[in-house]
């Protein structure tokens, strides 16, 4: 009999979701920990490493890049214990995501065109045009269907205050989707009982609806449009997720050199002759997209491809220069871009940012700095990421000397305590609380707005790490979203 | 299909078909050994599958047996081992992951890492048989998922076209290399008893012993009725014969229609032609020209395929 509680509460900072819900009467975790309760720890075991295979066989790796750059293919760790959301809880969350999305759309037209936004000084112009990811061949053109952060990702934390907060937005590339559909299909494999008696919302139809935004911003009749996913190669960290959803969308997973452009139009080389590609749906960076326009040495890309998409001859997804949105600075401002675009409120509120580039807020954040998460604004995947009450006096003072050297480059945020979940520790072979974040993924089309039910509940599994990425040893769990009961 | 996945699945269908063969070689051979007489002639063995492995029997020599069959069986370092090739096999599969089924995508994953684990313990000659046998149960789920999990399209010619190809170079390969045993034990005087087995041997490598015994029943075995057999038998799956004609199916298949080009389809008329027609199955001169010729457009026919379709 396994009781996962003895002895937890005395590990528990902070927030902790189960023990939330144990408070409140142990409504929603109960079928889990009634389930628990009744088998061993090495039926649990066992169930865990059922789990596992199904992982290894289906092929569920990524690539884990060590100091040197060498790379080695790993099952992305994953814990049975689902975490919980709550319907109404949920549609929140997903109205927050949307807004977001909605404004971060309006404004990337907006500093590609008009610019209204720097005009009424609601955000500094300079803080797009040194931005890394600035695209200055996006002025002026206006993609399909006025579209450019088609598939986004939303990075929420719960804080102490038991309140979502956005810690970041991934409008690039954002990966991981497919680990929700996986987990689900290896949790309804290992624990099937529980999806009786619990009301879990589906997750199966991501792939039906992203096909479908991808169809809305072709510009072609149904039935003839010809989508392609572009991957860097089965060598790229999310290969797995890469040829996952080109089999589930049903469209071709190319490599740069499967793509030509002829006479303004791109085509996939078969062996039957070239096919007209509509929609491109990339999971390159910009840089690499075409080295006539962005890096030369790219062997990634495909030449001559922002030609055919400056002239509307294809619809590239996302579209580039989305990363003005990416960049850490750039996201402390979302809630007022809301407000100047939709005249609302932010739904869910930032976590709050300091950006280094403003001489007050640099100087509050030297100030405070062993109390601050400093973060470089252009990167992704954890990386770069510095939480300053960890450091030695001497690392500190490195941290502040690279700040001052470059300001622009960081942000900086109080440190947030992550809301802590139960999860097995299989060295220890024991139930602790594990920091957690949610991310979200969005879907946008002309046919509208779509967000995957529930996400990928993303769990450090180092004890205290706030850092809860995979490229940092990070694991996952099932994210449920229990519908109400009848 | 891209001009890419096409390559990786005639790959994919090599490379199974490849480990394929020089597993079923290697298990026959090692087993033979086991045999007393055959014990004696142990490196004599050794060299018959060094021969398969297309390495040179001098640059192995000193090596001892327990080397040679790890060299074989598991070292990924070494491009020509089975586990080379199911690393490979997995590499293409994983490269258009999309455009196979979930079931034969997991069967390539599996066999992949049951490779990673045997690698990671100790070698000794009593895991040939358990190894091998696995590598045969992976390779028989593989082809199953070929043959129930696709649609007969171009994804599946492709991959046949692979196999068949591979098999056709491996069969011949495998026929020069017993007629090569046998003229040297023949030369060295050995026992009447000693040269059939290497035929009987021959018959085990491409599965067919209990096939033959059935066809022949009640008659000696002959080295005419074991060639006719792997020659020219149009309803062996490993003859020549058969290898040649579904090669022609498949590439016909994935034209769409017959072929346009004139000289391959003259080609396939004149090669079939020509199994169809030999008759001089009790002469390993005569038979080892027509390997020579066939094997000589086994390579033509490769290039061909890539110059029309990579």
């Amino acid at each position: 009999m396994i009781d996962i509680f003895s002895d937890y509460e005395s590990k528990i900072v902070g927030f902790d979701e189960l023990m939330n819900d144990k408070e409140n009467g142990l409504l929603h975790y109960q079928i889990i920990i009634d389930l628990l309760q009744e088998m061993s720890l090495d039926d649990f075991k066992a169930m865990s490493d059922l789990a596992k295979i199904s992982f290894l066989s289906q092929g569920v790796t990524y690539a884990l890049y060590d100091k040197g750059g060498q790379s080695t293919e790993q099952i992305f760790p994953f814990d049975l214990i689902p975490r919980i959301i709550l319907e109404h809880e949920w549609e929140q969350i997903s109205k927050g995501v949307k807004q977001r999305n909605l404004a971060l759309n309006m404004f990337m037209q907006d500093a590609y065109n008009e610019g209204k936004i720097f005009k009424e000084k609601i955000i500094p112009e300079e803080l797009i045009y040194t931005s890394e990811h600035y695209c200055k061949q996006m002025v002026g053109f206006t993609p399909k269907g006025n579209i450019y952060n088609h598939i986004s990702g939303t990075d929420l934390v719960r804080h102490s205050d038991g309140n979502y907060y956005v810690l970041e937005d991934n409008v690039r590339n954002p990966s991981g989707v497919s680990y929700v559909l996986t987990n689900r299909i290896a949790m309804q494999r290992v624990l099937s009982p529980l999806f009786k008696q619990a009301r879990v919302v589906p997750v199966d139809n991501y792939a039906d609806k992203l096909v479908q935004a991808l169809w809305s911003v072709s510009g072609r009749p149904l039935g003839e449009i010809f989508c392609v996913l572009l991957t860097p190669g089965l060598y790229n960290s999310a290969y797995y997720e890469h040829s996952f959803l080109a089999q589930k969308m049903g469209i071709e997973l190319v490599e740069g050199n499967d793509l030509v452009v002829k006479d303004g139009f791109v085509y996939m080389k078969t062996i039957g002759g070239d096919i007209r590609v509509d929609v491109i749906y990339r999971r390159i960076d910009d840089d690499f997209l075409d080295p006539l326009v962005f890096r030369k040495d790219s062997m990634l890309g495909v030449p001559g491809l922002m030609t055919c998409y400056l002239k509307g001859n294809v619809t590239i997804v996302n579209a580039p220069g989305t990363g003005i949105s990416d960049d850490k600075a750039v996201c402390s401002y979302v809630p007022d871009m809301i407000k100047f675009y939709l005249d609302e409120e932010a739904i869910i509120p930032n976590v709050p940012t300091y950006l280094c580039s403003r001489p007050k807020e640099l100087a509050h954040v030297i100030e405070n700095l062993a109390t601050m998460v400093v973060k470089p604004v252009d990167m992704s995947g954890g990386y770069g990421v510095t939480i300053c009450d960890q450091l030695s006096r001497q690392e500190l003072e490195e941290v502040r000397v690279k700040i001052t050297a470059n300001p622009r480059k960081f942000i900086a945020q109080p440190k947030i305590m992550l809301s802590t979940h139960a999860t097995y520790i299989d060295d220890d072979e024991i139930f602790e609380p594990r920091h957690i974040d949610l991310r979200t993924y969005s879907i946008f089309g002309t046919n509208g707005q779509f967000v995957l039910n529930g996400g990928l509940t993303r769990t450090a599994l180092v004890k205290n790490n706030l850092i809860v990425n995979s490229s940092q040893g990070g694991g996952s769990k099932d994210t449920w979203v229990l519908k109400k009961q009848l | 299909m891209l001009v890419r996945v096409a390559e990786s699945l005639y790959w994919i269908g090599r490379y199974i078909e490849r480990a394929e063969c020089l597993n079923r070689y290697l298990r026959v051979h090692y087993f033979s050994t086991l045999d007393a007489n055959m014990y004696e002639n142990k490196d004599f063995v050794l060299r018959s599958i060094l021969y398969m492995f297309q390495t040179e029997w001098s640059l192995k020599h000193g090596l001892s047996e327990t080397d040679i069959y790890k060299e074989v069986l598991c070292n990924s370092a070494n491009p020509l081992s089975i586990a080379s090739m199911v690393c490979a096999t997995r590499e293409n599969a994983r490269g258009i992951r999309n455009n196979i089924s979930t079931e034969l995508w997991e069967t390539i994953n599996k066999w992949y890492f049951f490779v990673k684990e045997e690698q990671q313990a100790p070698f000794n000659v009593g895991k040939i048989f358990p190894c091998s046998s696995q590598h045969r149960t992976y390779l028989s789920l593989i082809r199953s998922d070929i043959h129930n999990t696709l649609l007969q399209d171009n994804v599946w010619h492709f991959i046949m076209l692979g196999i068949l190809v591979e098999r056709l170079q491996q069969i011949i390969k495998m026929l020069k290399s017993k007629i090569s045993d046998y003229t040297i034990l023949s030369e060295n005087g050995r026992n009447e008893s000693l040269l059939l087995f290497q035929y009987i041997v021959l018959l085990k490598c491409v599965e067919a012993y209990d096939l033959h015994t059935a066809q022949n029943r009640g008659r000696m075995m002959s080295l005419s009725s074991i060639f006719e057999l792997i020659l020219t038998n149009g309803l062996f799956p490993r003859s020549l014969n058969f290898i040649v004609n579904n090669c022609q199916f498949h590439f016909q298949r994935i034209i769409g229609k017959p072929i346009d080009d004139e000289s391959i389809e003259k080609s396939f008329t004149l090669i079939i032609e020509k199994i169809n027609k030999f008759t001089r199955s009790d002469d390993e001169e005569s038979i080892l020209k027509l390997l020579d010729e066939v094997d000589e457009w086994s390579v033509n026919i490769h290039t061909k395929i890539s110059e029309l379709f990579f």
